[in-house]
């Protein structure tokens, strides 16, 4: 199995083989050598973690004993609020903004003492798979500087993929934290839909963003994950966790014929498959299923999700925060902050959002998206039937070159078609590194159940252990 | 197909000023993403096809819970415009 990094700091602290303060250090001594190249960060925290550190560093000498997660450093994407510090959500709107309030996530992690390094860049909002539609500049992916580390948490894929932090927190509504996980060979969890509180992520799509873990094993995504899971009044969506330990040993994979058809990779399919042989054996069974209405989900995902941005970025609107341009008229100064505030992306997904919201054109997109969405999450519930999880590519292809997608919105789009079936569906589901083409990382893509979130990682762990 | 005035209509409603600009490019690339998401109409839905539903909706009690000082200084510090304790903005009202 794959070291855990949490355990070993942990560890290593206890023994007091090492000080949390050299732990914080080595980290951002490594971004401050690192990140003008690759531009993960938005934001950084040195003097708060070195002090940080000192403090669990006192605990530990007086005797006291220490949380797993004390002291360990993680980043944050930068849509999740931290109270008194920036957050912009890598748009110029926000550019100034300083959060009031700690995210939910945030209360957790606070509580169980691990030390904040810094926010990582995004795509403007999350509406992204590269990170060109930061408005602060895009993160460089850390396998090859001339290519993008996807998106939309491309900066937290490639803080944990360069060394910077041993995890991040990102956030997924269509596969971004999958896809540069992939992109960036880490793992990356995206935890099922009301598993992790929403409240303090700054909202893109409410019905499928979910936050979850950028780690470079298994374990250390669990660990996490049972940090920041749970239900909380705060988020009307959250669920209470009731489920047990797994006990399963063995499992049955669904491979879903559709995943492997036109527009995949042949050498990315190549390496999949070969993941797959080296799983194949007494812990894993590979059959072949068939998902009928799986082709429709890309479609169904870009009605509901400019639907849903058009009326959660409504907020922005220059008057109670971010910044506001100044107009003769009130209807001006909306108009005029929200041309100067937005990019290109944004502006997009808010007037597609628009049209399909409005009236004569609400039954025959918005209402048929929403039907269709539903035989989506069914054509699972029936695989389920069969199998235990489902595996498949994370992405159809490799990083790409800067410039190569990001003035034909569609084909940035088509990035995803692997990831978003999973959200429409609200299933966990994680990305692994599956091995490499040259020097560029491919992922694999597992997929469980509704809230059977341990389940899958436990088979995860399997998994990624049989791939040596 | 989305033409140059529905662009204009769209995002009058949206709240957002638009260039020459935006008016030349936005009806390309939104019609060819329009165009993507048609096929959803072709899909024939079995007869009990319902919308989805999120699996938990539950709203807390609406009680005031308050603030706490330093959340209140951080929201009044983020104000675009104030003047002391109070949000500026424009006339709503009026001409």
């Amino acid at each position: 199995m794959k070291e855990s990094r949490i355990r070993s700091i942990h560890e290593k602290l206890v023994r007091k083989d090492i000080s949390a303060r050299d732990v914080v250090d080595g980290y951002l001594s490594t971004i401050q050598k690192k990140d003008s190249d690759i531009h993960a960060f938005l934001d950084t925290y040195y003097d708060e973690a070195r002090s940080h550190a000192d403090a669990v560093d006192a605990k530990i000498r007086s005797g006291e004993n220490i949380g797993l997660l004390e002291g360990v450093p993680i980043a944050l994407k930068d849509n999740i609020v931290v109270q008194d510090k920036k957050t912009t959500a890598a748009s110029k709107i926000l550019a100034h903004y300083t959060a009031s309030y700690d995210a939910t996530v945030i209360k957790k992690l606070k509580e169980e003492g691990m030390i904040f390094v810094g926010k990582t860049n995004l795509d403007e909002f999350a509406m992204g798979a590269s990170t060109e539609n930061s408005a602060f500049g895009p993160t460089r992916n850390p396998h090859d500087l001339t290519r993008v580390p996807g998106g939309s948490s491309g900066g937290s894929a490639a803080a944990v993929a360069a060394d910077m932090v041993p995890v991040a927190l990102g956030s997924d509504t269509g596969g971004s934290i999958r896809q540069p996980a992939g992109f960036c060979g880490v793992v990356g969890f995206k935890p099922s839909y009301g598993r992790v509180s929403r409240y303090g992520l700054i909202a893109m799509a409410s019905s499928l963003d979910q936050i979850g873990p950028f780690a470079h094993s298994v374990e250390d995504a669990e660990i996490i994950l049972r940090a920041i899971e749970g239900k909380d009044s705060h988020d009307a969506t959250s669920v209470a966790i009731t489920e047990q330990v797994p006990a399963k040993k063995e499992y049955v994979i669904g491979v879903p014929r559709e995943f492997f058809a036109q527009g995949l990779d042949a050498k990315i399919e190549e390496v999949i498959r070969a993941s797959f042989a080296k799983a194949e054996g007494a812990k894993f069974r590979f059959q072949e299923i068939t998902l009928p209405y799986i082709s429709y989900a890309l479609a169904c995902y870009y009605v509901i999700v400019p639907a849903e941005v058009s009326s959660n970025l409504a907020r922005f609107d220059g008057m109670r925060y971010g910044d506001r341009a100044d107009a003769e008229k009130l209807f001006d100064v909306y108009k005029k902050t929200r041309h100067e505030g937005f990019g290109q992306e944004v502006k997009r997904r808010v007037a597609i959002g628009t049209y399909v919201l409005s009236h004569g054109y609400y039954d025959a997109y918005y209402v048929q998206a929403q039907k269709v969405r539903a035989l989506i999450k069914h054509d699972f519930e029936r695989a389920f039937r069969d199998v235990d999880v489902i595996a498949a590519p994370t992405s159809p292809g490799l990083p790409f070159a800067f410039g190569e997608k990001v003035n034909d919105p569609l084909s940035m789009y088509l990035e995803d078609v692997y990831t978003v079936p999973v959200n429409l569906a609200g299933l966990p589901a994680l990305s692994l590194p599956a091995g490499r083409i040259g020097n560029l990382p491919v992922g694999v893509q597992l997929i469980g159940q509704y809230m059977r979130d341990y389940d899958l990682l436990a088979a995860a762990k399997s998994f990624e252990a049989a791939q040596g | 197909m989305i033409t140059k005035d529905e662009i204009k209509r769209l995002f009058e409603l949206a709240r957002i000023e638009y260039t020459q600009e935006d008016l030349e490019k936005f009806p390309l690339e939104i019609n060819a993403i329009l165009e993507y998401v048609a096929q959803l109409s072709s899909v024939e839905l079995p007869a009990e096809a319902g919308a989805t539903t999120v699996n938990t909706n539950e709203l807390r009690a609406d009680e005031v819970q308050g603030a706490g000082e330093k959340t209140l200084s951080l929201i009044k510090g983020a104000f675009p415009a104030r003047e002391d304790d109070k949000l500026k903005t424009k006339k709503v009202f009026g001409d």
